[in-house]
Protein backbone atom coordinates (compact mmCIF):
# COMPACT_ATOMS: atom_id res chain seq x y z
CA UNK A 1 0.00 0.00 0.00
CA UNK A 2 2.69 2.66 0.93
CA UNK A 3 4.94 2.57 -1.94
CA UNK A 4 1.68 2.53 -4.31
CA UNK A 5 0.44 5.55 -2.30
CA UNK A 6 3.88 7.49 -2.29
CA UNK A 7 4.30 6.97 -6.10
CA UNK A 8 0.57 8.18 -7.04
CA UNK A 9 1.77 11.41 -4.99
CA UNK A 10 4.94 12.06 -6.26
CA UNK A 11 3.29 11.68 -9.81
CA UNK A 12 0.14 13.94 -9.26
CA UNK A 13 2.87 16.63 -7.04
CA UNK A 14 5.01 16.43 -10.28
CA UNK A 15 2.06 16.80 -12.52
CA UNK A 16 0.97 19.69 -10.90
CA UNK A 17 4.07 21.60 -10.47
CA UNK A 18 4.92 20.68 -14.15
CA UNK A 19 1.12 22.41 -14.95
CA UNK A 20 1.86 25.27 -13.00
CA UNK A 21 5.01 26.36 -14.17
CA UNK A 22 4.39 25.42 -18.03
CA UNK A 23 0.77 26.80 -18.07
CA UNK A 24 -0.14 28.72 -15.19
CA UNK A 25 2.82 30.86 -15.16
CA UNK A 26 3.61 30.11 -11.68
CA UNK A 27 7.25 30.30 -10.50
CA UNK A 28 9.33 28.04 -8.08
CA UNK A 29 9.67 30.75 -5.69
CA UNK A 30 6.03 31.33 -5.45
CA UNK A 31 5.92 27.11 -5.02
CA UNK A 32 8.28 27.91 -1.39
CA UNK A 33 6.46 30.80 -0.18
CA UNK A 34 2.66 28.60 -0.97
CA UNK A 35 4.20 25.88 0.76
CA UNK A 36 5.00 27.99 3.74
CA UNK A 37 1.94 29.19 3.68
CA UNK A 38 0.07 25.81 3.49
CA UNK A 39 2.42 24.69 6.81
CA UNK A 40 0.62 28.11 8.15
CA UNK A 41 -2.34 26.96 7.75
CA UNK A 42 -1.76 23.01 9.41
CA UNK A 43 -0.47 24.89 12.54
CA UNK A 44 -3.53 26.75 12.55
CA UNK A 45 -6.07 23.46 12.22
CA UNK A 46 -3.78 22.34 14.90
CA UNK A 47 -4.42 25.18 16.93
CA UNK A 48 -8.23 25.25 16.25
CA UNK A 49 -8.43 20.97 17.29
CA UNK A 50 -7.08 21.36 19.99
CA UNK A 51 -9.02 24.72 21.27
CA UNK A 52 -12.10 22.93 20.28
CA UNK A 53 -11.72 19.15 21.80
CA UNK A 54 -10.22 21.07 25.22
CA UNK A 55 -13.30 23.63 25.01
CA UNK A 56 -15.60 20.63 24.11
CA UNK A 57 -13.83 18.29 27.10
CA UNK A 58 -14.50 21.15 29.49
CA UNK A 59 -18.23 21.25 28.78
CA UNK A 60 -18.76 18.41 28.84
CA UNK A 61 -17.47 18.19 32.12
CA UNK A 62 -19.22 21.22 33.18
CA UNK A 63 -22.47 19.51 32.25
CA UNK A 64 -21.67 16.73 34.49
CA UNK A 65 -20.68 18.21 37.36
CA UNK A 66 -23.48 21.06 37.46
CA UNK A 67 -26.12 19.01 35.72
CA UNK A 68 -27.76 15.42 36.26
CA UNK A 69 -26.78 14.91 32.81
CA UNK A 70 -23.86 12.28 31.83
CA UNK A 71 -22.11 13.75 28.56
CA UNK A 72 -19.63 11.27 27.17
CA UNK A 73 -15.80 12.77 26.68
CA UNK A 74 -16.01 9.67 24.06
CA UNK A 75 -17.71 12.38 21.64
CA UNK A 76 -14.40 14.09 21.32
CA UNK A 77 -13.50 10.74 19.39
CA UNK A 78 -15.53 11.75 15.87
CA UNK A 79 -13.64 12.77 12.89
CA UNK A 80 -15.94 15.79 12.76
CA UNK A 81 -14.18 17.35 14.89
CA UNK A 82 -10.94 17.27 12.64
CA UNK A 83 -12.97 18.85 9.62
CA UNK A 84 -14.69 21.27 11.41
CA UNK A 85 -11.29 22.53 12.83
CA UNK A 86 -10.00 21.92 9.18
CA UNK A 87 -12.59 24.78 7.79
CA UNK A 88 -11.35 26.82 10.39
CA UNK A 89 -7.92 26.91 10.22
CA UNK A 90 -8.13 27.29 6.14
CA UNK A 91 -10.75 30.12 6.80
CA UNK A 92 -8.37 31.43 9.31
CA UNK A 93 -5.09 31.57 7.40
CA UNK A 94 -6.87 32.61 3.88
CA UNK A 95 -8.33 35.75 6.08
CA UNK A 96 -5.60 38.48 5.00
CA UNK A 97 -5.14 42.07 6.70
CA UNK A 98 -7.28 44.81 4.47
CA UNK A 99 -4.30 47.11 3.34
CA UNK B 1 2.57 34.56 15.06
CA UNK B 2 2.84 33.36 10.86
CA UNK B 3 6.39 32.01 12.23
CA UNK B 4 4.66 29.88 15.40
CA UNK B 5 2.16 28.33 12.73
CA UNK B 6 4.36 27.21 10.39
CA UNK B 7 6.64 25.55 12.96
CA UNK B 8 3.21 23.78 14.07
CA UNK B 9 2.36 22.68 10.96
CA UNK B 10 6.06 21.48 10.42
CA UNK B 11 5.76 19.28 13.27
CA UNK B 12 2.66 17.97 12.33
CA UNK B 13 3.87 17.08 9.16
CA UNK B 14 6.46 15.06 10.24
CA UNK B 15 4.28 13.66 13.10
CA UNK B 16 1.72 12.59 10.89
CA UNK B 17 4.25 10.63 8.52
CA UNK B 18 5.89 8.82 11.73
CA UNK B 19 2.30 7.88 13.07
CA UNK B 20 1.26 6.77 9.28
CA UNK B 21 4.28 5.43 7.70
CA UNK B 22 6.45 3.75 10.52
CA UNK B 23 5.93 1.12 13.73
CA UNK B 24 5.86 3.84 15.86
CA UNK B 25 2.15 3.61 17.14
CA UNK B 26 3.06 0.06 17.35
CA UNK B 27 5.11 1.44 19.87
CA UNK B 28 3.50 3.70 21.71
CA UNK B 29 0.30 1.29 22.11
CA UNK B 30 2.69 -1.45 23.58
CA UNK B 31 3.45 0.88 26.40
CA UNK B 32 0.01 1.17 27.17
CA UNK B 33 -1.81 -2.19 26.28
CA UNK B 34 -1.48 -5.07 28.75
CA UNK B 35 -1.49 -8.84 27.95
CA UNK B 36 -3.43 -11.31 28.54
CA UNK B 37 -3.59 -13.19 31.88
CA UNK B 38 -6.37 -15.77 31.94
CA UNK B 39 -6.46 -18.58 34.72
CA UNK B 40 -9.25 -19.10 37.36
CA UNK B 41 -11.13 -16.22 38.94
CA UNK B 42 -14.54 -15.91 40.90
CA UNK B 43 -16.18 -14.09 38.26
CA UNK B 44 -15.90 -12.64 34.64
CA UNK B 45 -16.37 -8.67 34.04
CA UNK B 46 -16.87 -7.39 30.72
CA UNK B 47 -16.91 -3.73 30.53
CA UNK B 48 -19.09 -1.44 28.32
CA UNK B 49 -18.17 0.82 25.66
CA UNK B 50 -18.77 1.07 22.23
CA UNK B 51 -22.69 1.32 22.47
CA UNK B 52 -24.31 0.43 20.27
CA UNK B 53 -25.98 0.94 16.75
CA UNK B 54 -28.98 3.06 15.77
CA UNK B 55 -31.61 0.12 15.45
CA UNK B 56 -29.95 -1.72 18.57
CA UNK B 57 -27.09 -3.84 17.02
CA UNK B 58 -24.35 -4.13 19.63
CA UNK B 59 -21.27 -1.87 18.07
CA UNK B 60 -18.17 -4.16 16.84
CA UNK B 61 -16.42 -3.27 20.39
CA UNK B 62 -18.98 -4.11 22.37
CA UNK B 63 -19.29 -7.80 20.25
CA UNK B 64 -15.89 -8.45 20.67
CA UNK B 65 -15.92 -8.04 24.49
CA UNK B 66 -19.16 -10.07 25.02
CA UNK B 67 -17.90 -12.78 22.93
CA UNK B 68 -14.39 -12.33 25.22
CA UNK B 69 -16.31 -13.04 28.05
CA UNK B 70 -18.64 -15.70 27.04
CA UNK B 71 -16.25 -17.96 25.76
CA UNK B 72 -14.44 -17.37 29.22
CA UNK B 73 -17.18 -18.17 30.80
CA UNK B 74 -17.85 -21.10 28.33
CA UNK B 75 -14.04 -22.29 29.17
CA UNK B 76 -15.56 -22.91 32.62
CA UNK B 77 -12.50 -20.19 34.11
CA UNK B 78 -15.58 -18.11 36.26
CA UNK B 79 -19.35 -18.92 37.77
CA UNK B 80 -20.64 -15.76 37.47
CA UNK B 81 -20.45 -13.25 34.06
CA UNK B 82 -21.16 -9.82 34.69
CA UNK B 83 -21.73 -7.77 31.84
CA UNK B 84 -21.87 -4.00 32.02
CA UNK B 85 -23.35 -0.94 29.69
CA UNK B 86 -25.76 1.94 30.26
CA UNK B 87 -28.52 2.84 28.11
CA UNK B 88 -27.83 4.42 24.79
CA UNK B 89 -30.31 6.43 22.90
CA UNK B 90 -33.00 3.45 22.18
CA UNK B 91 -33.75 1.35 25.06
CA UNK B 92 -33.05 -1.66 26.31
CA UNK B 93 -29.21 -0.62 27.82
CA UNK B 94 -26.26 -2.24 26.41
CA UNK B 95 -26.14 -4.74 29.06
CA UNK B 96 -29.12 -6.13 28.62
CA UNK B 97 -28.62 -6.77 24.94
CA UNK B 98 -25.61 -8.69 25.73
CA UNK B 99 -27.21 -10.72 28.12
CA UNK B 100 -29.87 -11.77 25.28
CA UNK B 101 -26.37 -12.55 23.26
CA UNK B 102 -25.03 -14.47 26.52
CA UNK B 103 -28.46 -16.39 26.73
CA UNK B 104 -28.39 -16.98 23.21
CA UNK B 105 -25.01 -18.60 23.61
CA UNK B 106 -26.72 -21.40 26.52
CA UNK B 107 -25.24 -18.94 29.23
CA UNK B 108 -27.23 -19.98 32.34
CA UNK B 109 -29.97 -17.23 33.27
CA UNK B 110 -28.17 -17.52 37.30
CA UNK B 111 -24.99 -17.21 36.28
CA UNK B 112 -25.25 -13.41 34.43
CA UNK B 113 -25.07 -10.52 36.27
CA UNK B 114 -25.86 -6.77 34.64
CA UNK B 115 -25.26 -3.25 35.69
CA UNK B 116 -27.17 -0.50 33.32
CA UNK B 117 -26.51 2.40 35.93
CA UNK B 118 -22.57 3.46 35.53
CA UNK B 119 -21.44 5.70 32.96
CA UNK B 120 -17.61 5.74 33.31
CA UNK B 121 -15.45 2.84 34.00
CA UNK B 122 -14.61 4.75 37.53
CA UNK B 123 -18.37 4.13 37.89
CA UNK B 124 -18.59 0.46 36.34
CA UNK B 125 -15.11 -0.28 39.22
CA UNK B 126 -17.12 0.96 41.81
CA UNK B 127 -20.51 -0.59 40.94
CA UNK B 128 -19.45 -3.86 40.07
CA UNK B 129 -17.54 -4.52 42.87
CA UNK B 130 -20.73 -3.81 44.90
CA UNK B 131 -22.73 -6.35 42.67
CA UNK B 132 -20.20 -9.01 43.19
CA UNK B 133 -19.65 -8.59 47.04
CA UNK B 134 -23.24 -10.44 48.02
CA UNK B 135 -21.55 -13.61 45.86
CA UNK B 136 -17.96 -13.99 48.04
CA UNK B 137 -16.50 -12.92 44.20
CA UNK B 138 -12.60 -11.43 45.47
CA UNK B 139 -11.45 -11.76 42.08
CA UNK B 140 -11.72 -11.40 38.34
CA UNK B 141 -11.25 -11.89 34.84
CA UNK B 142 -11.38 -8.55 33.00
CA UNK B 143 -12.33 -8.01 29.88
CA UNK B 144 -11.83 -4.75 28.07
CA UNK B 145 -9.78 -3.48 24.87
CA UNK B 146 -6.27 -3.87 25.70
CA UNK B 147 -5.54 0.09 25.64
CA UNK B 148 -8.32 0.38 27.95
CA UNK B 149 -7.04 -1.87 30.37
CA UNK B 150 -4.08 -0.44 32.15
CA UNK B 151 -6.47 2.45 33.91
CA UNK B 152 -9.68 -0.28 34.34
CA UNK B 153 -7.51 -2.41 36.02
CA UNK B 154 -6.56 0.17 38.96
CA UNK B 155 -9.75 1.34 39.36
CA UNK B 156 -10.99 -2.92 40.09
CA UNK B 157 -7.69 -3.18 42.01
CA UNK B 158 -8.90 0.04 44.20
CA UNK B 159 -12.68 -1.34 44.42
CA UNK B 160 -10.62 -4.71 46.26
CA UNK B 161 -11.04 -7.12 43.61
CA UNK B 162 -7.93 -9.18 42.49
CA UNK B 163 -7.72 -8.59 38.51
CA UNK B 164 -6.81 -11.05 35.99
CA UNK B 165 -6.81 -8.95 32.75
CA UNK B 166 -7.93 -10.83 29.53
CA UNK B 167 -7.70 -7.88 26.79
CA UNK B 168 -10.37 -8.16 23.68
CA UNK B 169 -9.23 -6.06 20.52
CA UNK B 170 -11.36 -4.96 17.92
CA UNK B 171 -8.23 -3.11 16.10
CA UNK B 172 -5.59 -5.34 14.53
CA UNK B 173 -2.17 -5.36 16.63
CA UNK B 174 0.39 -5.03 15.09
CA UNK B 175 -1.32 -2.07 13.10
CA UNK B 176 -0.39 -2.66 9.53
CA UNK B 177 -1.18 0.23 6.78
CA UNK B 178 -1.48 4.33 7.28
CA UNK B 179 -5.34 3.96 8.49
CA UNK B 180 -4.78 1.41 10.94
CA UNK B 181 -1.73 2.69 12.11
CA UNK B 182 -3.90 6.60 12.38
CA UNK B 183 -6.67 4.34 14.08
CA UNK B 184 -4.40 3.05 16.53
CA UNK B 185 -2.25 5.66 17.54
CA UNK B 186 -5.39 7.82 18.10
CA UNK B 187 -6.78 5.21 20.50
CA UNK B 188 -3.42 5.27 22.29
CA UNK B 189 -3.39 8.95 22.62
CA UNK B 190 -6.58 8.78 23.58
CA UNK B 191 -6.24 6.31 26.65
CA UNK B 192 -3.07 8.16 27.77
CA UNK B 193 -4.99 11.52 28.00
CA UNK B 194 -8.06 9.57 29.87
CA UNK B 195 -5.10 8.15 32.26
CA UNK B 196 -4.10 11.96 33.07
CA UNK B 197 -7.32 13.06 33.48
CA UNK B 198 -7.46 9.67 35.97
CA UNK B 199 -4.96 10.57 37.95
CA UNK B 200 -5.44 14.25 38.23
CA UNK B 201 -8.76 13.44 39.75
CA UNK B 202 -7.49 10.96 41.83
CA UNK B 203 -9.94 8.20 41.02
CA UNK B 204 -5.83 5.92 40.08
Amino acid sequence: MEPFLVLVVVVTSLGAYLVGVRWRGRSRASLRAALGRMLESLGAIVVFAVINLGLAGALALGVRTFTERFVSLYMLDDMVWVVVSVLQGIAWSLWRPDH
Amino acid sequence: MERFLRLLGAGVLIAFVLVAFSPLPNLIAALVAVPADPGKADAIVVLGGGGEWPHGELSSTALHRTIRGIRLYKDGLAPLLVLSGSQGRTAPSQAARRRALALACDVPTQAIITDEQANTTQEEAGRVADLLRPHGARSILLVTDPYHMMRARRLFERAGLAVRPVPANDLPDPAEGPQTRVALMSRAMQEILAIVYYRVAGYI
